[in-house]
C-alpha cells in the first residue's frame, strides 16, 4: 500500500527514531510553504514512501509542536461541514526549520559519501 | 458521498478503542485528539465515491493501531516495579492506624511518597482520602458513641393481661426515649459520615492498586530508565 513501510526491519527502533526526528521537520517544511488543513498535511506526509508508518501518529506530533510554540493553529470555515483546524508555521518553527535544513544537508551528504564508498 | 451504517460502526469502534488507550491523558487533550482523528476520518470518507467496508478499513489501517497513536502521544508504556514498599504502603494506609494509632498510618504515608510507582496525584489521593485511614473511622465511632450513648433512657411497663389469662412469666413493654439527643437529620448525617469513613479507605486502596497495574508512560525522547 502506498505510504506504508512494507518490511518488518523498518520497525527497528533506531530507524523509527530517525524517521520520527526527520518527520517533525518535514511537518515544519510543509507548513513553511503555506498553512494547511490537518487532514491534507497528514495525507501528504502519509503518501510519501517510507516516511510515516501510521498516519494517526502525526496528530500527537502536531499537538506537541503546537504546545512547543513551533506551529500555530487557526479555525477556518469550510464549504461543507464544521469549521476546520488549519496549521501554520510560527516564527520559532521557522527558525528551527532553518537550523535543521543546514544540518540535514551536511548530515545527508556525509552519510551518502560513506554509504556509497566515496569517502575512502 | 454516501456513508454506510457498517462504516459508522467500524469508525466508532476504532475511536472507542483509541479513547480507551488515551485514558491516562487529561480529559481536554483526550477529547481534542480523538476529535481530530474523527475529523480526519470524516474527511477521508468524504473523498470516497460510495464507501464499502473495505474502504473504511483501509482508512483506519492507514491511521494505525490506537495503541501506536497512544504511544506517539504519551510515550511507550513500561511496567511498574512493584516491591515491598508498595505492598507495605497499601496495607498500612488503611489499617496501619488501627494497629498503631496514627503512627502506623504515618509510616504508610512515608512509604507512599517514597515509592516511584505512583504519581503526585495518586500520592495526594492516598494521603488525604481519608487522613488516618480506618483510624479516623475508629476515632469517629468512639466519639459518636460517647456523645450518643448517654442520651437514651428506657423504662419497662408491665403489660396488663385480660382477666383469666394465664401468662407466665409476666410480659413487659420496653419504651425508650431519646432525651437531649441530636435532631434526627443530624444523626442520619453522622451515620452517613461514619459509613463514608469506613468505606473510603478501601476505595482509595483499590484506586492505588489499579494505578499500580496500569503502565507508566515514558515520554518519547526521554530515557526509559
Amino acid at each position: 500500500m502506498r505510504g506504508m513501510v512494507p518490511n518488518p526491519q523498518a520497525r527497528d527502533p533506531l530507524i523509527a527514531q530517525m524517521r520520527r526526528g526527520a518527520l517533525e521537520y518535514c511537518v515544519l517544511a510543509l507548513l513553511g510553504e503555506r498553512e494547511r488543513y490537518g487532514f491534507d498535511l497528514v495525507r501528504t506526509l502519509g503518501g510519501m514512501d517510507g516516511l510515516v508508518t501510521s498516519e494517526g501518529t502525526i496528530y500527537p506530533l502536531l499537538g506537541r509542536l503546537r504546545r512547543e510554540g513551533l506551529v500555530d493553529t487557526v479555525w477556518r470555515e469550510s464549504e461543507s461541514g464544521p469549521p476546520r483546524r488549519y496549521y501554520s508555521l510560527g516564527p520559532r518553527g521557522r527558525a528551527a526549520l532553518d537550523v535543521f535544513n543546514e544540518e540535514w544537508q551536511r548530515f545527508r551528504d556525509a552519510v551518502d559519501r560513506i554509504l556509497t564508498g566515496e569517502a575512502t | 458521498m454516501t456513508t454506510t451504517a457498517a462504516g459508522d460502526a467500524l469508525v466508532s469502534d476504532y475511536l472507542g478503542r483509541l479513547d480507551c488507550e488515551l485514558r491516562d491523558l487529561p480529559g481536554s487533550r483526550r477529547r481534542e485528539l480523538v476529535g481530530e482523528m474523527r475529523e480526519h476520518i470524516d474527511s477521508a470518507r468524504a473523498q470516497l465515491g460510495s464507501e464499502g467496508d473495505r474502504d473504511v478499513r483501509a482508512i483506519l489501517d492507514r491511521l494505525g493501531d490506537p495503541a501506536e497513536i497512544a504511544t506517539a502521544e504519551m510515550g511507550p508504556a513500561v511496567p511498574r516495579r512493584v516491591g515491598a514498599v508498595e505492598v507495605a504502603a497499601l496495607v498500612l494506609l488503611p489499617i496501619g492506624g488501627l494497629i498503631l494509632p496514627f503512627v502506623g498510618w504515618a509510616i504508610g504515608v512515608v512509604l507512599l511518597w517514597i515509592s516511584s510507582a505512583w504519581n503526585t496525584r495518586d500520592k495526594l489521593v492516598g494521603t488525604l482520602l481519608p487522613p488516618g485511614g480506618l483510624g479516623l473511622f475508629a476515632v469517629a465511632l468512639v466519639a459518636g458513641a460517647v456523645t450518643q450513648g448517654s442520651t437514651a433512657s428506657c423504662h419497662a411497663t408491665p403489660i396488663i393481661q385480660p382477666a383469666g389469662a394465664v401468662v407466665s412469666p409476666p410480659e413487659f413493654q420496653l419504651t425508650c426515649v431519646m432525651t437531649g439527643g441530636l435532631p434526627w437529620p443530624v444523626t442520619v448525617l453522622l451515620w452517613a459520615g461514619l459509613l463514608v469513613l469506613l468505606v473510603l479507605p478501601f476505595l482509595t486502596m483499590g484506586y492505588l492498586l489499579r494505578r499500580l497495574r496500569s503502565a507508566r508512560r515514558v515520554p518519547l525522547g526521554e530515557p526509559a530508565a
